[in-house]
């Protein structure tokens, strides 16, 4: 380690250390403090490190000498550490607490000089600060080796891809709705006007619950209303225990129909991204629980032409398809009802929307009396295809080296 | 809603072109097949490249009458206006008797039935009667719970017919594709439709149907007997009948399948039904409703005339008849689905073809918005890359074993499924951990450090919710390699709260799944936001993972909460939950 004095050094170095100064003051004599004060430079220094070596007493007023030591080791380590000789370490350590010397700590100068006209393989900041780097070679690397693998954070590529739709969605003026996870049938299946008999409600083709059991039906004008719809429309006797029991959501509908209930805004236009399940049995083709993204359309001068529209406009907008080609089908929820297939420029032709006018009997009983359409996308699908993805268990990957692999563009 | 809509029950089934061209009464072009058939609300799902039958998914589970190559045919020649308006079915007056015992009422109550004379079968008539017997059975029956179909060669049955029950000991008979003769249980232990079907009759009483000759017609609706439930191509007369629990159901289906077999040239036949009081059967009655054609008018958007309008119907097989500027609509007694003037109106849009019209895109003027909880949840996400974590997403099903025992926790009361398919997936995950340490054990070969996190929702029971329980929101983020520890996660934590403004504090806890001393619970505001620390070694064996693991759960809804009360905000709702 290098060391040199500081500016406060040099002076003690040319003019004694502030208490030997103060010692050959006193050595004429005691003094009243002021009189010393006006006398020695650093007076307070001089004073402090005078009475720690115990060289004056203050008495009375008046300073006076005990001790005039013959050396000053302090002194003398100032001086040859200002030649550039060795000092003692304690006196060092002393020297440095009393901010006379300081470490040379980067001899940058020096440094950098040691390197001119050599190869470098470091381009180090003495180099850039000294501009000696101008008389260094800097080494090349072969920078024809590819770099080591790191692997960053990043999205999984189903949940981009979801909230891609979710934001194409927001652009066309869609409102996001959610919903419970776990549903009453009354949600999932009896306000959507289907019957309790309907097969779909079958054991074999919904979850049910062991626990909890049963939930709360909601309030009494609907619970009256989706009565009499169902025993109207479907002729049988509708029981309120069948729809009081809870069940995992298992269409994304639920949303839509407690949405309904709780009001709308009219015009309207509402969507979702539902988590479902269904008892499948997990399969390169079936999930046992996915996402549908779907919503409603609300306005009294809604027509037909106008869900064919909207359609047509999800085809072009979130599928990217130049053409589309629609087909009756049946919900049983939903009077007319049209299934859409979307013709995309690289993936050909794919099953991409359905949608219908949600019956009347299913509106008029959740208090809406407007036209409404009820959608929704096969987004699963068209991830799939856009992922690149051939197992649909994929898009709930559970490898970390394929989702590290994963692209993020698509 | 959409291909995966529940209801996809949808019946599946195989009819031959030539077939469906011979009844149609025309060729029809490859080109317009497809379109063609989409007016039958059939979708044309390839062809069979062996047999050349096309392979059909009718779409709409409520019209059991377009599930068979003569209900098609009968709409396809309405479709391309050969044959239109309501067809007519003359039933004559039939002689034959079906005595009902008050004995079936407990075990399968009703019964209608039909005879269909003067019929010349050959193999495809039969293929597809077979086929829609069992379709109708299947989804319109609900797995010939709520109607079964039986069909007998007529000329082998002496009338009267009687239905009734018998105990196990008191009959048997040789069922189809057997040539044994079998108790009723025996059939349900040994005979494949048995073993399907028996757990609909598993009383000590079992429904036959019987002649007068004391030959066994069938034991519905399980199996038919040998000797006269089959039909061949020698059959020229039948003995239709459909069993079950609902009089709507049972109706209809009888309805379809003898108007499939007169479309074949069967001449129909009452029977008799005498339980109490005397019914007969088949009542292929009419329905009818009155229509305002400006109704259809505005609803399909479309500017048609009224004549143009009547054509549409006629051709959707209606009969339209102008009344007071409105018209009458009147279907035929095998379609049971007109519930709404929109099922007519639909029906009318099908036959003007939904791709014959302009879509049209409404033009309202909503403004779009996400619920600003998924917006946060977006950027939380954002956060967890920007630590350098790799975003995964799991399963909300998953089993207590995962949840509870490999966490060496006590076990909780929790949402679980009644009816799993595997025991793996039989309850909602009520959190996180465990989901992203099962990630963890499958990548056990994958390049090391691994650093990963999902939010992702759990399920949590709630006495007072309407659901009896909420969806919980949280993040769980895990690092694991050969040396990490507690201080890796406990510096992502404090980047992940000082970034998200939520002053908190760390206090010492003690969780089974943790390493005692090496847990800590993660505290704002005053409550336990969630918990970090080092995955305990035990639990670290009980998922076979190698390496040590340090992990940390919180709640995304706290955090939500603490956000939005530093804005000053009141607390958005995340879902509409009605609390009692």
């Amino acid at each position: 380690m290098q060391y040199r004095l500081t500016e406060e050094g040099k002076d003690y170095l040319k003019h004694g250390l502030p208490e030997q100064q103060l010692c050959i003051l006193l050595s004429k004599g005691t003094l009243a403090l002021d009189d010393a004060k006006k006398r020695v430079k650093s007076f307070s220094v001089a004073l402090a490190w005078a009475k720690q070596k115990k060289l004056v007493t203050f008495e009375g007023g008046k300073l006076a000498l005990v001790k005039h030591p013959k050396d000053w080791p302090e002194q003398a380590a100032l001086a040859a550490i200002a030649k550039g000789e060795e000092a003692h370490t304690e006196l060092i350590s002393t020297l440095l607490k009393r901010r006379l010397v300081e470490e040379v700590r980067d001899d940058i100068k020096s440094r950098a000089e040691k390197l001119v006209g050599s190869e470098v393989g470091e381009l180090t900041s003495e180099l850039i600060s000294t501009g000696m780097w101008r008389k260094v070679t800097i080494k090349p690397y072969n920078v024809t080796a590819v770099g080591t693998t790191i692997h960053s954070g990043k999205r999984q590529p189903y949940g981009r891809f979801l909230d891609g739709v979710r934001k194409k969605l927001i652009s066309l003026g869609f409102n996001e709705m959610t919903g419970p996870l776990v549903e009453s049938e009354f949600w999932n299946f009896d306000a959507l006007f289907q019957p309790q008999g309907h097969p779909a409600r079958d054991w074999a083709d919904t979850y049910q619950l062991s626990n909890p059991k049963k939930g709360s039906l909601p309030a009494k004008k609907f619970v009256g209303a989706v009565r009499s719809a169902h025993e109207g429309g479907w002729k049988y006797k509708w029981s309120s225990e069948k729809a009081a029991q809870l069940m995992p959501r298992a269409q994304g509908t639920a949303v839509s129909a407690r949405r309904l209930a709780d009001g709308v805004d009219v015009p309207g236009k509402y969507f979702c991204i539902a988590r479902c399940f269904r008892p499948d049995v997990l399969d390169a083709t079936h999930l046992i629980e996915f996402n549908q993204a779907e919503g409603i359309v609300i306005d009294p001068s809604l027509t037909f032409r106008n869900l064919l529209g909207i359609l047509k406009m999800f085809a072009v907008e979130v599928a990217g398809a130049e053409q589309v080609k629609f087909m009756p089908d049946y919900y049983p929820f939903t009077e007319p009802s049209v299934q859409m297939s979307a013709k995309h420029p690289e993936l050909g032709w794919i099953e991409f929307g359905g949608a219908g006018i949600f019956r009347e009997e299913l509106t008029n009983a959740l208090g809406v009396h407007e036209p409404v359409i009820a959608w929704g996308l096969g987004i699963d699908r068209l991830a799939m295809f856009k992922l690149k993805i051939h197992d649909i268990r994929n898009l709930f990957s559970q490898d970390l080296e394929w989702l590290r692999n994963a692209s993020v563009v698509n | 809603m959409l291909r995966r809509a529940i209801g996809e029950t949808m019946p599946k089934i195989e009819i031959a072109k030539a077939d469906l061209e011979a009844l149609v009464g025309q060729e029809i072009r490859p080109k317009d097949l497809e379109e063609l058939l989409m007016t039958a609300k059939v979708e044309l799902e390839g062809v069979d490249a062996a047999t050349g039958m096309l392979k059909l998914d009718c779409k709409d589970t409520n019209r059991p009458d377009l599930w068979c190559v003569e209900g098609i045919a009968r709409q396809l020649r309405g479709s391309l206006d050969r044959e239109v308006g309501a067809p007519n079915y003359n039933v004559t007056k039939g002689k034959v008797v079906v005595e009902v015992d008050k004995k079936v009422a407990k075990v399968r109550p009703l019964v209608v039935g039909a005879v269909i004379r003067n019929l010349k079968f050959n193999d495809l008539a039969i293929k597809q009667l077979i086929q829609l017997q069992e379709k109708v059975a299947l989804t319109w029956g609900r797995k010939r719970r709520d109607a079964a179909i039986g069909v007998y060669d007529f000329d082998k049955i002496k009338a009267p017919i009687r239905y009734t029950t018998f105990k196990d000991n008191e009959i048997k008979f040789i069922p189809l594709e057997s040539t044994e003769q079998m108790s009723p249980k025996q059939i349900l232990e040994r005979h494949p439709k048995g073993k399907e079907y028996g757990h609909l009759i598993a009383g000590s009483d079992f429904p036959i149907l019987i002649d007068a000759a004391d030959n066994v017609l069938s034991m519905p609706p399980v199996i038919n007997s040998a000797w006269t439930g089959k039909v061949t191509e020698q059959t020229k007369n039948v003995f239709v009948e459909v069993t079950g629990w609902d009089e709507r159901i049972v109706s209809l289906a009888l309805n379809v399948v003898v108007t499939a077999l007169a479309d074949r040239g069967g001449k129909i036949e009452s029977v008799t039904i005498k339980s109490g009081k005397s019914i007969v059967t088949p009542d292929l009655g009419s329905s009818s409703v009155t229509v305002d054609p400006d109704q259809i008018r505005k609803f399909l958007g479309l500017q048609l005339s009224d004549a143009e309008i009547i054509k549409l119907l006629e051709r959707a097989r209606y009969d339209a008849k102008p009344k007071d500027e409105k018209l009458v609509c009147i279907w035929p007694g095998y379609r049971a689905d007109v519930m709404h003037v929109r099922d007519i109106i639909e029906d009318a849009g099908i036959l003007f073809g939904y791709n014959e019209m302009q879509p049209d895109v409404p033009r309202l003027h909503t403004p779009g918005g996400q619920t600003i909880f998924e917006e946060f949840c977006v950027q939380l996400k954002e956060l967890g890359i920007g630590l350098g974590f790799q975003e995964i997403m799991t399963f909300i099903l998953t089993n207590k074993e995962n949840l509870f025992r490999k966490m060496e926790s006590a076990v909780l009361p929790i949402t679980e499924i009644a009816n799993p398919v595997s025991a793996n997936w039989s309850a909602m995950r009520s959190w996180l951990t465990p989901s992203v340490l099962e990630f963890l054990a499958k990548n056990m070969h994958v390049e090391y450090p691994h650093r990963v996190f999902e939010v992702g929702d759990c399920v949590m029971l709630d006495e007072r919710a309407e659901t009896r329980t909420r969806t919980l929101r949280q993040i769980c983020m895990v690092a694991t390699d050969t040396k990490v520890g507690y201080q890796d996660l406990a510096s992502v934590l404090d980047a992940l709260l000082r970034n998200l403004g939520i002053v908190y504090k760390l206090q010492s806890c003690s969780c089974p799944h943790y390493i005692d001393g090496r847990a800590t619970e993660i505290i704002a505001c005053e409550n336990s936001i969630g918990t970090l620390g080092e995955i305990h070694p035990q639990v670290l064996n009980n998922w076979g993972l190698g390496k040590p693991v340090t992990a940390l759960e919180l709640s995304v809804d706290a955090l939500w909460e603490l956000v939005s009360k530093k804005r000053g905000a009141p607390i958005p709702k995340k879902h509409v939950h009605k609390v009692l």
